[in-house]
């Protein structure tokens, strides 16, 4: 579903956030993204995602190149990023509808989806409101809302989790499961080990820009558990 | 000491955050010092301008009659008009509304320093309006003969410094007066119109009123200081000091600006906490029911959103529109006062002065539409929504069509109300008024392109509210002073080619010169401006 072949990043200044970095997320499959803060996970999901321009490397998604073919790309995806700022100035269910308009999900179809979302979210009460009027947690239940109701064929979160109550973490991993159950692929980045190893099927680690380990959660695991593994390469790389 | 360190470093923090302009804070780089520097330069070269020009304009009129100490009555009322007008929304949105709050709340400060260090920044912008108007008139003074010297400049220096207090303390008030209105309003947008709106009307209104001053100002001179007293007491405790070098004047002002401006920081500051909580809470309602959801297509979904920034921005609508809301009062005024105004073209005609109507009116809206820099800053308020449009699976020249055809949406009509009302008022043919609505709707079409493109040379996405970006940053100043430059070099052209082309014939090249631009401008969008869009 996902392939990152050799893909490398420098800012301007010099920093090589990422690194010849190579990837394969298959379609069915959540993959964890784990790695230390300033990694490059955040860099190569939202290179992933279309978001940000690079020069070295490929990534491709559904068989499109997300460089040479972005719209294609784009249409068979849903990002999330780690801390999704949406339009205050437009009202939840405007902000849907803006979404669903730009993916051109049918009239009758997105109704749908979005009572589907919304409620189990519990926000569909506060959908008439003002996003800037809206909590953290409501504006990320919001995003996952506006990402789900677009059936993407991959989704790419970045720290899905923060900021989501104890039920809406139950319900977006049910979502993310049914998803991939359905011939999907996610692709997240996370900080919380526990829920990296619970939920998903395949784990990369990145240290300094460089892939360090990759592989199916209980090969990559063992008999220890992640943290201890993610812990254990201590500064390696780094 | 400590409270001294801590004033020095938010207040440090507060000019940068108001006067950085790039894409990044913190990042150093030659585009984000140039902006910066830009800033401040148009800004005070915008003040010097209007300065000389009414200071020239005032000294001549009454150096002849041994008024000229008028002229430090009337220019402290302009800086403290324009710094007024240059920093109340500044206040609301930056002193009250200030998106760091949480951040700067949790600092060990106190909250008194905290709101001394924002009035401050508010206080050094002011004080660059002010020197700016102040100085070149102290210079024209001078020019006419003024007596006072080297004395007159220092008296100059300091009563500047005290003046720029007034318009500090009028802006804190009306801002926090236009924070609290806007954060009582259930329908805000709408209605935080029209606070705005009556704002304007006020402005207006006094600048009508000074003109009319203006009309018979020698005669009057004399009995000017009269017409002062009661409101106008500072600016007569100004002239008192830099024209006699009278201390108590000094001293005077000293009392009602600065005890005024610490009276608010220090009532502002004792229940800051409070007040920034009470005027940025707003909770989410909870009764919405989901029922029917409209469909449109991509192109109308993004015009819409731009649309919903445009108008429920206030601050975005009458900076970057105020050109349109005048295009459309002329026409109407225009309408209303025809007969005045077909009479004074007739006294004008029975004096000799042909005026070339058409060209006259085209280049006024041309002028009025250079204003509208409403592309010029749209690419800076998506600032951290960018990520919305980057992710979409939407070309990036549909996003930039939807800003221009936005733009041109709300240019092209107001242009045609006020050709159509001018027209009509003075009669003019309606072939010309055909062809003055062609030059004026490829010029709008180059300004709104060109707007597009300065803006992704120059984005600010970090800024922390919209004041910043289309008061403050370098994309709207080059976009709407950028625009006004255009129709005056397009004046000046039409000038050379009205003899061997015929004034309509000229006419119709500027138009063909400003579709020439349009059409390079976007074949810049779709090459340049599109790379420049995909790294952002």
């Amino acid at each position: 579903m996902l392939h990152i072949e050799d893909f490398s990043k420098t800012y301007p200044g010099g920093k090589r956030a990422v690194d010849g970095l190579s990837l394969h997320v298959p379609a069915g499959a959540i993959f964890g993204f784990i790695g230390h803060n300033g990694a490059g996970k955040t860099t190569t999901l939202r290179a992933a995602a279309g978001v940000m321009d690079f020069s070295q490397g490929t990534i491709s998604i559904d068989g499109h190149d997300i460089q040479k073919e972005p719209i294609a790309a784009k249409r068979v995806t849903a990002f999330l990023p780690d801390n999704p700022d949406l339009y205050d100035f437009l009202t939840g269910i405007r902000y849907l509808t803006f979404i669903a308009d730009l993916y051109e999900i049918p009239g009758g179809e997105r109704k749908a989806r979005i009572a589907r979302y919304a409620d189990a979210f519990r926000l569909t009460g506060n959908l008439g409101s003002p996003i800037g009027s809206y909590s953290h947690g409501m504006k990320q239940k919001l995003a996952l809302i506006s990402a789900l109701i677009r059936a993407p064929r991959l989704l790419i979160l970045d720290e899905p989790f923060v900021g989501l109550d104890p039920e809406a973490s139950h319900l977006l991993k049910e979502f993310l499961s049914e998803l991939c159950q359905a011939g999907g692929a996610v692709f997240f980045s996370t900080h919380v080990l526990e829920v990296a190893e619970r939920l998903c099927h395949r784990i990369a680690i990145i240290q300094n820009g460089k892939l360090v380990k990759e592989g199916p959660t209980a090969e990559l695991v063992g008999d220890s558990t992640l943290e201890d593994v993610f812990l254990g390469l201590g500064g390696e790389g780094r | 000491m400590r409270g001294l360190r801590q004033f020095r470093a938010l207040l440090s923090v507060q000019l940068k955050a108001a006067l950085s302009v790039g894409t990044g804070i913190g990042r150093r780089s030659r585009k984000k010092t140039f902006s910066g520097i830009s800033v401040m330069a148009v800004m005070a070269g915008l003040c010097a301008y209007l300065s000389g020009l009414y200071s020239f304009l005032f000294a001549s009129a009454l150096a002849p009659a041994g008024q000229l100490a008028v002229l430090f009555l009337i220019m402290p009322v302009l800086a403290v008009v324009l710094g007024t007008f240059f920093t109340l929304f500044a206040a609301q949105g930056v002193v009250f509304g200030g998106r760091d709050n949480d951040l700067v709340l949790a600092l060990p400060v106190s909250p008194f320093v905290l709101m001394l260090a924002r009035s401050a920044a508010l206080y050094l912008e002011n004080l660059l309006t002010t020197a700016f108007i102040l100085l070149p008139a102290g210079g024209v003074f001078l020019w006419y003969g003024g007596e006072g010297g080297a004395g007159l400049a220092l008296r100059l220096l300091a009563g500047t410094a005290v003046l720029a207090v007034l318009p500090t303390v009028l802006a804190l008030a009306g801002g926090f007066v236009l924070a609290w209105l806007t954060s009582r309003l259930r329908s805000r947008s709408g209605l935080t119109m029209v606070c705005y709106g009556l704002f304007f009307a006020l402005i207006f209104a006094m600048a009508f009123r000074l003109n009319a001053l203006i009309a018979d100002l020698v005669e009057h001179a004399a009995g000017l200081r009269q017409g002062f007293a009661g409101w106008g007491i500072p600016f007569l405790l100004m002239q008192d000091w830099v024209c006699g070098g009278a201390w108590s004047g000094l001293l005077g002002l000293i009392g009602i600006a600065a005890l005024p401006f610490l009276g608010a920081v220090w009532g502002f500051g004792g229940r800051y906490k409070a007040i920034v909580t009470g005027l940025t809470a707003r909770g989410a309602r909870s009764d919405y029911k989901l029922e029917r959801v409209s469909a449109g297509s991509v192109r109308r979904a993004l015009l819409a959103k731009e649309a919903g920034r445009f108008f429920h921005s206030p601050m975005y609508l009458f900076n970057a529109g105020i050109g349109l809301i005048f295009l459309v009062a002329a026409g109407v005024a225009s309408v209303v006062f025809r007969a005045r105004l077909a009479g004074t073209i007739s006294l004008l005609a029975a004096a000799g002065v042909e005026l070339p109507l058409t060209p006259l009116l085209t280049g006024m809206v041309c002028l009025m539409l250079g204003t509208a820099a409403i592309t010029s800053s749209s690419i800076s308020l998506e600032g951290k929504y960018l990520w919305i449009l980057k992710e979409a699976p939407v070309p990036v020249g549909w996003i930039f069509g939807a800003k221009v055809l936005f733009q041109l949406l709300l240019a092209l009509p107001c242009g045609a109300v006020c050709l159509a009302g001018t027209g009509f008022a003075l009669a003019l043919p309606p072939a010309e008024l055909l062809l003055a609505f062609g030059v004026c709707a490829a010029f709008a079409g180059a300004a709104a392109v060109l707007g597009l493109l300065v803006n992704l040379c120059f984005p600010k996405l970090d800024a922390s509210n919209d004041a910043v970006v289309v008061k403050q940053s370098a994309a709207s100043f080059i976009g709407s002073f950028g625009g006004m430059l255009l129709a005056v070099a397009l004046g000046g052209l039409w000038y050379l080619l009205r003899g061997p082309a015929g004034s309509a014939g000229a006419l119709a090249l500027c138009g063909g010169v400003c579709a020439l631009l349009a059409l390079i401008a976007l074949w810049l969008l779709g090459t340049v401006g599109k790379r420049k869009f995909l790294a952002l």
